[in-house]
């Protein structure tokens, strides 16, 4: 798993790839974290090279909204694989997040 | 063919990323799709994570044991740990139409509720001081396709 973080506009992008597991979420948990004590508010996460997740990686994800909701803020997911797309389905979190084919496309919404 | 897949994990946070590879492998040799392996892995994970961290087995006592097989286009997994009595079938469910900002758990209950969706059928048993979970699916044909018999 590499996940790194780096800031285009008002978004945030955090790109994680291969595995988010219990062992590697931590390592995303906080450069979100450092990044919701920061300026910026939106966050996008670009899964197009994100091979699983699980309900700790999800849990990240909710943990931004909780954060930068209040403030005005939005969370983005982009690039995902139809059966982690699934995932986001079945968790209802496809209507709490944005989710967009790809990054161009989860920047246009975000006026990133 | 039936395939079979015997892994004994040490209850402790995150030991069951160390396996995933070796459960990629065993389901993808028996023919999984990317999405069914994806399941069987998440079910698995979360259910192996919610043992360890609720059912809170001492790893004194012993492993937790998984056991996978597949029957075309059967799947069954087995998951026991030697813990005090835990259903991790029955732990809360999520609050799913609670709004985000007013929910107290976050995801709480959000693993179960992915492993139940994942699999097709869930059963617990408390048996001579083990807790036996076991878990069903049927595999899909043609996402799925069975492994060629090598002559």
């Amino acid at each position: 798993m590499s996940v790194n973080i780096s800031t285009t506009g008002n978004v945030a992008v955090v790109t994680a790839t291969g595995r988010l597991d219990t062992s590697s979420v931590e390592t995303m948990e906080a450069l979100v974290l450092e990044s919701l004590d920061g300026e910026t508010p939106n966050l996008l996460f670009d899964f197009g090279e994100l091979e699983y997740i699980n309900s700790s990686g999800l849990r990240v994800l909710v943990l931004a909204y909780q954060r930068l909701s209040p403030k005005g803020g939005a969370v983005s997911v982009c690039g995902l694989k139809d059966y982690i797309r699934e995932v986001f389905e079945i968790s209802g979190y496809d209507k709490i997040f944005s989710i967009a084919p790809d990054r161009a496309a989860a920047m246009a919404k975000l006026g990133g | 063919m039936n395939r079979h897949l015997s892994l004994d994990i040490i209850p402790r946070r995150g030991e069951f990323d160390a396996y995933s590879s070796r459960i990629e492998a065993f389901a993808f040799d028996a023919g999984l799709s990317d999405a069914a392996v994806f399941k069987l892995m998440l079910a698995l994970d979360e259910i192996v994570t919610n043992i360890v961290e609720h059912g809170q087995p001492n790893p004194k006592d012993g492993p937790i044991s998984v056991a996978i097989d597949i029957d075309w286009p059967h799947l069954r997994a087995r998951i026991t740990d030697m813990g005090p009595p835990f259903n991790p079938i029955t732990a809360s469910a999520p609050e799913l139409e609670t709004p985000m900002q007013e929910r107290k758990r976050a995801v709480g209950g959000m693993g179960i509720h992915l492993t139940k969706s994942c699999m097709q059928g869930m059963s617990y048993a408390r048996e001579d001081g083990k807790n036996i979970l076991t878990m069903n699916k049927r595999l899909d044909i043609p996402l799925d396709s069975p492994p060629r018999e090598t002559p």
